[in-house]
């Protein structure tokens, strides 16, 4: 039996490693300077006034809470989207242009293994990210709730809430301070990002250039957002504008199939900025989901990374 | 051999996300189906609304920044207002409220804009007729209403949307339509907010022919809250004068006035406040007058503080009160 032969298809071993030195890679690069602008503008907003009028009858803490969790979870989105993309686009250029491609390749590393530790390096790198930026919107945003809360309370006391109403009135207030809907918000951001990474790792294996990679895989990202509005107007009725014509439905039929829907992750988002009754299984589904994608988009640049000459 | 590959490789891809595609495009709708049942998913954006955006919103929607876009053009929208743009403003609103629907304060504020301020400048314009100054005033107060409404059918349980609607029309310095005020007042009747709760009763005391209505309403909030609700001058008055209504049935609480004020002093400074609010925003008069004249006899009220003789052009302030009460030498103390 030859020794190429007796090389198993998948190894986590393998894989982690190939994702660890992924991770060394990318952190060489330093990419995690990023996050000091972005804390910056964490911290930065805590100081911003965001409703510009004043008033008993015009306090709105949950509405700067809102705006607060929107700016910030709007940053985290488009970093770790960002990132996800242009970090996968130069890995595998990368590894061909400082010859460390061929030096992994002649080793016993099956194909397979390595694209999965690429992807898994970035996603781990995209982790990172999120974890310190997710620690700064709960640390800001906490403080920001305890300052509503006094301030609530003592218009609340001033015109005669009842204890009963009072205490309500704070838990509603609370509900819009780090819970754990909030961190549902976050991780539906991380799931977006990874999805997008794997579109970008299925681009980068028949892409000749980075700049094709980045620019197709933000393409899709936009395209990916409105999906949905093309796959509603399959399955129900056009709110406005008249019934389709024969071109509309092929388009449509096109972007519904082709195309992940990013629409479901923003949706998680948005309902956990607005404290909404996000469940535990919506979660769970969007997990699921997220994972279909990233093991189509695998298999895929498997395929054509299998049989790649360099 | 190497374009046949990517020949090959691009149609395997095609077909690939095709097939999975079309498994998984049913469930993908049904989850969106659900969370916008649930109100967590936005609704779609209408056509139109697409058509009136920019392109800097139309880069953050498809980016999946709805939210974000709705903040920053909430804060850009400011502009419109200082310049006194209130078409390009109502534009904007649309925008904005289209982003995100399911935030109350987009609606307030795009109403707040129209029917408040947008309206007060139309009544204010000099360069405009009177006849138009009225008719754009009444166009904006209509747009203003019909941006509360909207937003009432995506936020039914915003308390700030009721109010300020109601608000919008019990404002005497607008087009007050007490009907339409106690219409939205009505929905708060149980709210959180006793400032939000009172104003029902406050709006139909000013409607004619709806004085019981007012006195039962007044009964219940009697009931639920007595010590906070008679810290407010106008519940006590109208407390005593709603209950001196001769068309209650026999037998119902009718508050005396000993039961209401803790002295007649008060009562009488109350009263005489009171006085403005029959006369300048309609409230019940009820047995006012009997009520007055009888507290003038027994404090023996100068005629500088008697509004039958005096007619009260401001507020009566306590400490107004206080030194009227030592330059009158026949007042009983």
């Amino acid at each position: 039996m030859s020794r190429r032969a007796s090389i198993s298809f998948f190894s986590l071993r393998r894989i982690l490693i190939v994702a660890q030195s992924t991770l060394t890679q990318l952190v060489r690069m330093k990419v995690f300077y990023f996050l000091a602008p972005i804390a910056l503008l964490f911290v930065g907003i805590q100081f911003l006034d965001l409703i510009w009028y004043q008033g008993a009858e015009t306090l709105q803490p949950e509405q700067e809470l809102r705006m607060h969790k929107n700016i910030c979870l709007g940053t985290m989105m488009v970093f770790s989207s960002m990132f996800g993309i242009v970090a996968t686009a130069l890995l595998i250029p990368g590894d061909i242009e400082d010859r460390t491609l061929y030096t992994i390749l002649c080793k016993p590393v099956p194909r397979f293994d390595y694209l999965v530790g690429k992807l898994l390096g970035v996603m781990a790198v995209i982790f990172i990210a999120m974890v310190v930026m997710d620690v700064l919107l709960v640390a800001t945003l906490h403080f920001r709730t305890e300052e509503k809360l006094v301030e609530a309370t003592q218009y609340m006391k001033k015109v005669g809430y009842l204890e009963a109403d009072l205490s309500a009135g704070r838990a509603e207030i609370s509900a819009h301070g780090p819970t754990l809907i909030l961190q549902y918000g976050v991780i539906a951001h991380f799931l977006k990002a990874s999805v997008i990474a794997a579109v970008a790792l299925l681009i980068s294996t028949f892409s000749t250039s980075t700049i094709f990679t980045i620019a197709t895989s933000s393409m899709i990202w936009i395209i990916g957002s409105f999906q949905s509005v093309a796959r509603e107007a399959l399955f129900n009725d056009p709110i406005s504008g008249g019934d389709p014509n024969m071109a509309e439905q092929v388009l449509n039929t096109f972007v519904s199939l082709v195309f992940p829907d990013f629409k479901l992750f923003e949706s998680i988002t948005d309902g956990a900025v607005r404290a909404e009754n996000v469940l535990h299984t919506d979660m769970t589904q969007l997990g699921g989901l997220a994972a279909i994608y990233v093991g189509i988009y695998v298999v895929l640049s498997w395929f054509v990374f299998s049989d790649k000459e360099f | 051999m190497r374009r046949f590959k990517t020949t090959r490789n691009l149609i395997v891809i095609a077909v690939v996300l095709a097939g999975t595609g079309y498994w998984r495009m049913p469930k993908e709708q049904k989850f969106m189906e659900d969370l916008r049942e649930r109100k967590i998913a936005h609704p779609q954006i209408d056509s139109e609304i697409w058509s009136k955006m920019g392109q800097t919103s139309l880069a953050g929607t498809f980016g999946g920044l709805r939210s974000v876009m709705a903040s920053f053009m909430s804060i850009g929208a400011f502009d419109h207002f200082e310049k006194n743009d209130w078409y390009k403003l109502e534009k904007d609103f649309e925008v904005i409220t289209a982003l995100d629907p399911y935030n109350s304060h987009y609606w307030n504020i795009g109403a707040w804009h129209l029917g408040w301020n947008a309206a007060s400048w139309a009544r204010r314009n000099q360069s405009f007729s009177p006849a138009k100054q009225r008719l754009f005033e009444m166009e904006f107060l209509e747009k203003g209403d019909a941006m509360y409404r909207e937003g009432l059918k995506y936020n039914p349980a915003s308390e700030g949307l009721w109010f300020d609607r109601g608000a919008m029309w019990s404002n005497e310095y607008k087009r007050p339509d007490l009907k339409r005020a106690a219409e939205a007042f009505e929905a708060l009747r149980n709210s959180r907010n006793p400032v939000y709760r009172r104003r029902y009763l406050l709006t139909i005391a000013r409607i004619p022919g709806r004085e019981v209505d007012a006195y039962d309403e007044m009964i219940r909030l009697l009931r639920e809250n007595r010590k906070f609700h008679f810290k407010i001058p106008t519940f006590r008055v109208l407390a005593l004068i709603l209950g001196s209504n001769p068309e209650l049935p026999d037998g119902v609480l009718r508050p005396r006035i000993d039961q209401v004020f803790p002295t007649d002093e008060l009562a009488y400074l109350d009263l005489y406040n009171y006085w403005i609010r029959i006369k300048k925003d309609g409230y019940y008069p009820g047995n006012y007058e009997m009520i007055m004249k009888q507290l003038i006899d027994k404090l023996q009220i100068p005629d500088s503080l008697n509004p039958f003789v005096t007619e009260p052009k401001r507020p009566l302030y306590p400490s107004v009160w206080e030194k009227e009460l030592k330059k009158g030498d026949g007042l009983t103390r």
